[in-house]
C-alpha cells in the first residue's frame, strides 16, 4: 500500500475570458499522503482556489485541464483520474462562505442526510439517524433540534459545521478546504480548526486546506505550498518553510503581516499587487516585486529546484535572501 | 466563492480589481449591437429623408389608379385610394419611429424621477409613489388607453400621454430597487459622511449607477411602443387618416391580402424588422453589463 | 488637557422585526443594542484601535460617530462642540471615514479626479483654480501615481481604491480619521503598505485616528490604546503596551489564545472559546460573556461589571480581573 494519497503532477489550467485565452494554473505539483494536512497559500489570483477545484472537478464549464491527477483509493497505488470513481466517494470539499454552499430551501439535517442516502443506499430514517451522528461528531449543540432547521436560522459557525458534516457523510478519505474559516471570526475559527485537527487525527483523513492566511495554515499543516501567479513558488514543512523562506515571495508574505504576540517595528508589506492571471510577467513571475531581483532573472524558466532533504524552491538566487530575522 | 458553477473565487476577484481591459466601451460591445445600431439608423435616415426618397405625395389620392400592382412608377403598388404604397411606408417611419422612441423615453424619464425619490426618500414619498404604482397597474391597460384617447382625442399627443401614464411603473420599480440596494452602499455612505447634500448624493452618486438596469429594459419598451402603436391604429384608436402609420397600413391592406398581400404584409415586416434591430441593441448592452 | 473627541454614555439600538407585530402578540417591541452606553475619550493625535468580533458593535460604533447611523442616547463631543443628529457641513468635514470594501466604497461611474474634485469643490477647500493642483496632492499624500487621476475605480486595484479612499477621507482636511476594517479586504502583500501609509499620514497631518478591527494584530501595529468590545460593551480600555502584555478581561486573553500563530500546532477539538456569543436580543443576566468564561462565579451572574480601572485609559470591565 502507498502512502501517498494523492498525486498531483503537472496540472495546468486553461480558461477563456473575454476572447483571451488565460492560464491561471501552470505546472502544480503536488502530493499528499495519507492523514496528511497539506496548506495551500497565496494571494488573489493565484489559482490556489481553482487547483483545489480541479481536484475535485468543479471547475467552471470551458476549462481545459492538463497534467496528471492520480488517487489512491483503499490499498491501491494512486491510479489515474479517469478509472478511479472520486466524485462524491473518496474526496469531498467544504467552501469559504456556507451560506451560499448550502441549499437554503433544504433542512440542516436533510442536506447532511442527501450524501448517505445517495451513497450508501439508506433510506430515510437511517440517512437521518446518520445525520444526527454527523451532525454531533462535528460538535452542534442539540443535533435533534437543529437538524430541522433551516441554514439561515443558524450561525455562521454552525452553519461551517454543517457543511463539514455533509461533507464527511460521503466518508471521504480526502477533504479540501477553501478558506474555510475566512469568514468566521477569530474565536469561531479557532474552533473549526480544532475540529478539521481532531477529524484529520480520528478519521484518519488527509486535507488540502487553501488560505491566503500563513498563520492558520501553520496551525493545522504539516506541509505548505506558497503560490504565486498560477505557480507553485515554495514547497516544504510548514515549520521550516516559516523558520527559513527560501523563496522571497514567502519571506515578504512573512514580513508583511503584522504579530500580535510582538510590536512590529515596521511592516514591510511587498510594492505593486499580486498580477492578474491575464498579464502574468514573463520569466520569474516574482521578479517585477521582488526585493533581491537580478537580471537572469527575467527570463528565467519556472522550476521548482531541490533543496535540502524535504524542500524545493522556485527562486534561481536563493542564496541572496536574508532571512526573516534581518 | 462558494457556487461551484460559477467562476472561481481568484479569476472574479482579479476581474473586478485588475486593469484588464483598456479598450473602450464601445470597443467592448459584441457585434450584434452593431448590427442593431445599424438597422436603427437606416430607419432613422429614412425618417428624416423621407421627403427625399418618396417618389410620390403620400396622400394624393388617385381614384382611377387604385389598388395598382407594383410597377416602374409605383414599386410597391397603390392602396384602395390610389396612394403610393412606397411613399406612404417611408412618410410612416416619421410617425411611428418618434412614437416609439418618445413612448418609451416619456416614461423612462417619470418613471426614473418618481422611482428615485421613492427610493431615496422613503417614507411617505415612498408610499405615495408606489401606491399609485399599484393604481395604475391594477388598471386593465387596453381600457386605461381607451378612455385616455377618448378623453384627449385622438392624436399622437394622446397616445404618447397614454403610454408614460402606463409604462411609467416598470420603469419606477426597477429604479426604486437599485437605489434601494445603492443607497446602502459604501460610496455613499461616504458622500454622506463627507457633508454632501442628499440631492446632489441622489443626482451624482446614485442616480448614474442606478439607471443601467433601465437602458436594459429601455429597448424591449420601444419595440412595445411601436407595437402597441400599430394595434391602436390597426383598431382605430391611434394616429387618425390620413396620416401613414404602419399599423394603421396594416388594417387598411388587410381586406386585399388575398389580392395585393404586399399592402399588409410589408409595413408589418417593416415594424418587425425594426423591433429585431432595437432589441439586438437592447441584448447586447445586456450581455455587456453582465456578461 | 480636555478631551479631544468625547464619547459619553453612548447607546445604539435598532428596532428588529415589526413593531406592529409584537404589539399584536403582545410582546414587548424588540430592540436590538448594538452599541450599550459606551464611555470613553481620545486625545488629540491618539491612535485608538477598537477590536471585537462581529456583532460587537464596533462598526456601529463607529457609524454614530460619523453620523451615518442615530445616536438612541447619550452624546459625541468633538473639541467641545456636541456631534450630534444634525450636522453643519463644517462639522462633518471634521471626522472622516475610510471604509473596508474597496469594491464597494468607490462611485463606479465617477473617476478618481471627480470624486476628489467634488469634495474640493463644495467644501471649498481650495480655490477653483487650485482644485486640480490639490487633487494631484493628494494623490502624492497617499503615494499613487498622478496619472491614475483619469482612472475609474474598476480598472485600479484594491491596493489602490483603499489609497483613493483615503485620499477621498484626507481631501476634507479632518481631524478625525475612522478606519473601518481599512485593511481587512485587502490582500496581505498589499495590506502592509496602507498600514504603513495611515500610520504615517497620522504623524505627518496630526490627525485623531479610530481604528477598527477584528485583528488583534493590525491594532497592535497602527495604535496607542485599544478598547476591546464584546456583544455592545466595552470590556478592556487600556494602552497597547499594557494589553498585550498583560491582558485582564478573560475575553481579551480568550481572543488573544484563539488568533492563528506562528509555530502553533492546533490540538485535536483544543479551542480557546466555547461556545458562540448569544444572541443580542437575549442577552444573559449580569456579565455578558459569562456564559463562556472559564472563570464565572455567582457574582457575574446578578451584577454586570463596570469598566473601571486605575484611570481613565486603564479600565477592564471584569470581577474577576487577571493581574499579571
Amino acid at each position: 500500500m502507498s502512502d501517498r494519497i494523492l498525486e498531483v503532477e503537472d496540472l495546468s489550467v486553461t480558461l477563456e475570458r473575454g476572447g483571451k485565452e488565460i492560464t491561471p494554473v501552470q505546472n502544480v505539483s503536488v502530493s499528499l499522503g495519507r492523514g496528511e494536512a497539506l496548506g495551500i497559500a497565496g494571494e488573489s489570483g493565484c489559482g490556489k482556489s481553482l487547483t483545489l477545484k480541479s481536484i475535485i472537478g468543479l471547475l467552471p464549464p470551458g476549462a481545459i485541464v492538463g497534467g496528471d491527477l492520480r488517487f489512491a483509493l483503499d490499498r491501491e497505488e494512486p491510479i489515474s483520474y479517469e478509472s478511479a470513481d472520486v466524485h462524491g466517494h473518496g474526496i469531498a470539499i467544504i467552501f469559504q462562505e456556507p451560506m451560499t454552499a448550502l441549499n437554503p430551501t433544504m433542512r440542516v439535517g436533510d442536506l447532511i442526510a442527501e450524501g448517505p442516502k445517495i451513497h450508501h443506499g439508506l433510506d430515510r430514517r437511517e440517512a437521518r439517524e446518520r445525520a444526527i451522528e454527523l451532525m454531533r461528531l462535528v460538535g452542534i449543540p442539540s443535533p435533534e433540534k437543529r437538524a430541522r432547521m433551516w441554514p439561515h436560522q443558524l450561525s455562521g459557525g454552525l452553519r461551517q459545521r454543517v457543511m463539514i458534516a455533509a461533507a464527511l457523510s460521503t466518508e471521504p478519505k480526502l477533504l479540501l478546504c477553501d478558506e474555510p474559516t475566512t469568514a468566521l471570526d477569530v474565536s469561531i475559527q479557532d474552533q473549526i480548526l480544532g475540529l478539521l485537527q481532531e477529524l484529520r487525527t480520528r478519521l484518519d483523513m488527509s486535507i488540502i486546506f487553501v488560505s491566503h492566511d500563513l498563520a492558520v495554515i501553520g496551525e493545522l499543516c504539516d506541509r505548505i505550498a506558497i503560490m504565486y501567479a498560477g505557480q507553485v513558488v515554495e514547497k516544504g514543512p510548514v515549520d521550516e518553510v516559516f523558520a527559513d523562506p527560501k523563496h522571497p515571495y514567502t519571506e515578504a508574505l512573512m514580513h508583511s503581516v503584522p504579530s500580535f504576540q510582538q510590536t512590529t517595528e515596521k511592516l514591510e508589506g511587498i510594492e505593486g499587487a499580486p498580477p492578474d492571471p491575464g498579464s502574468f510577467p514573463d520569466g520569474c513571475r516574482f521578479a517585477p516585486r521582488c526585493r533581491y531581483v537580478r537580471d537572469d532573472c527575467a527570463t528565467a524558466s519556472y522550476a521548482l529546484v531541490q533543496i535540502g532533504e524535504r524542500r524545493e524552491t522556485g527562486c534561481i538566487h536563493p542564496e541572496l535572501l536574508e532571512g526573516i530575522g534581518s | 466563492m462558494t457556487d461551484p458553477t460559477a467562476l472561481p473565487l481568484d479569476l472574479s476577484a482579479a476581474d473586478s480589481q485588475g486593469p484588464l481591459d483598456d479598450r473602450k466601451f464601445w470597443q467592448r460591445l459584441p457585434v450584434k449591437v452593431w448590427v442593431g445600431l445599424a438597422i436603427v439608423l437606416i430607419y432613422v435616415l429614412i425618417a428624416v429623408f423621407a421627403p427625399l426618397l418618396a417618389p410620390h405625395d403620400p396622400l394624393a389620392i388617385d381614384p382611377a389608379n387604385k389598388l395598382a400592382s407594383p410597377t416602374g412608377d409605383h414599386l410597391l403598388g397603390t392602396d384602395e385610394l390610389g396612394r403610393d404604397v412606397l411613399s406612404r411606408l417611408l412618410y410612416a417611419a416619421r410617425v411611428d419611429l418618434p412614437i416609439g422612441f418618445l413612448g418609451a423615453l416619456m416614461p423612462m424619464v417619470l418613471g426614473t424621477i418618481l422611482g428615485a425619490l421613492a427610493g431615496f426618500y422613503g417614507r411617505w414619498t415612498d408610499t405615495l409613489v408606489m401606491r399609485t404604482a399599484d393604481v395604475v397597474q391594477a388598471f386593465p391597460a387596453y381600457i386605461l388607453v381607451i378612455v385616455l384617447v377618448f378623453a384627449l382625442g385622438q392624436g399622437a399627443k394622446s397616445i404618447l400621454v397614454a403610454f408614460t401614464v402606463l409604462a411609467w411603473v416598470v420603469y419606477a420599480r426597477i429604479i426604486r430597487g437599485e437605489v434601494l440596494r445603492i443607497r446602502d452602499l459604501d460610496y455613499v455612505h461616504a458622500a454622506r459622511v463627507a457633508g454632501l447634500g442628499r440631492l446632489r448624493i441622489l443626482r451624482a452618486h446614485v442616480l448614474p449607477n442606478a439607471i443601467n438596469q433601465t437602458l436594459i429594459y429601455l429597448p424591449s419598451d420601444i419595440v412595445f411602443a411601436t407595437l402597441a402603436l400599430a394595434a391602436f391604429s390597426f383598431l382605430g384608436l391611434g394616429i387618425p387618416p390620413p396620416t401613414p402609420e404602419w399599423g394603421a397600413m396594416i388594417a387598411e391592406g388587410q381586406p386585399f391580402i388575398r389580392t395585393n398581400w404586399w399592402l399588409a404584409t410589408i409595413p408589418g415586416l417593416i415594424i418587425v424588422v425594426f423591433g429585431l434591430g432595437v432589441s439586438l441593441i437592447g441584448e447586447g448592452f445586456e450581455e455587456r453589463l453582465h456578461g | 488637557m480636555t478631551a479631544f473627541l468625547e464619547i459619553k454614555d453612548l447607546t445604539v439600538t435598532f428596532r428588529v422585526g415589526s413593531a406592529i407585530a409584537a404589539r399584536l402578540k403582545g410582546d414587548p417591541v424588540p430592540d436590538l443594542v448594538a452599541v450599550d452606553d459606551i464611555t470613553f475619550t481620545v486625545d488629540r493625535g491618539e491612535s485608538l484601535g477598537i477590536v471585537g468580533e462581529s456583532g460587537c458593535g464596533k462598526s456601529t460604533l463607529a457609524r454614530a460617530i460619523t453620523g451615518l447611523v442615530p445616536v438612541t442616547s447619550g452624546s459625541i463631543s468633538l473639541d467641545g462642540g456636541p456631534l450630534g443628529k444634525r450636522r453643519s457641513k463644517a462639522t462633518r468635514r471634521r471626522v472622516q471615514m475610510v471604509f473596508q470594501d474597496p469594491s464597494s466604497s468607490l462611485n463606479p461611474s465617477m473617476t478618481v479626479e471627480r470624486t476628489l474634485a467634488e469634495l474640493l469643490r463644495v467644501h471649498k477647500i481650495v480655490p477653483r483654480d487650485r482644485i486640480d493642483a490639490r487633487c494631484a496632492e493628494l494623490m502624492d499624500l497617499v503615494e499613487l501615481p498622478k496619472s491614475l487621476l483619469k482612472a475609474r475605480p474598476r480598472s485600479l486595484s484594491g491596493g489602490q481604491r483603499q489609497r483613493v479612499g483615503i485620499a477621498r477621507a484626507l481631501a476634507l482636511e479632518p481631524d478625525v480619521l475612522i478606519a473601518d476594517e481599512a485593511v481587512a479586504a485587502l490582500d496581505v502583500s498589499v495590506q502592509a503598505p496602507v498600514l504603513n501609509l495611515l500610520n504615517q499620514l497620522r504623524e505627518e497631518l496630526g490627525l485623531t485616528v479610530m481604528f477598527i478591527s477584528h485583528d488583534l494584530a493590525v491594532v497592535r501595529y497602527v495604535s496607542d490604546r485599544v478598547i476591546v468590545m464584546y456583544l455592545g460593551n466595552a470590556v478592556e480600555d487600556r494602552s497597547t503596551v499594557d494589553l498585550f502584555e498583560s491582558p485582564r478581561h478573560p475575553y481579551t486573553r480568550a481572543l488573544m489564545a484563539a488568533a492563528p500563530k506562528f509555530g502553533v500546532k492546533k490540538a485535536p477539538g483544543e479551542s480557546a472559546i466555547k461556545g458562540e456569543p448569544p444572541s443580542a436580543l437575549d442577552l444573559p443576566s449580569g456579565c455578558r460573556f459569562r456564559p463562556r468564561c472559564p472563570l464565572a462565579e455567582e457574582i457575574c451572574e446578578q451584577v454586570e461589571p463596570d469598566l473601571s480601572g486605575a484611570s481613565e485609559t486603564e479600565r477592564t470591565a471584569c470581577h474577576f480581573p487577571w493581574e499579571g
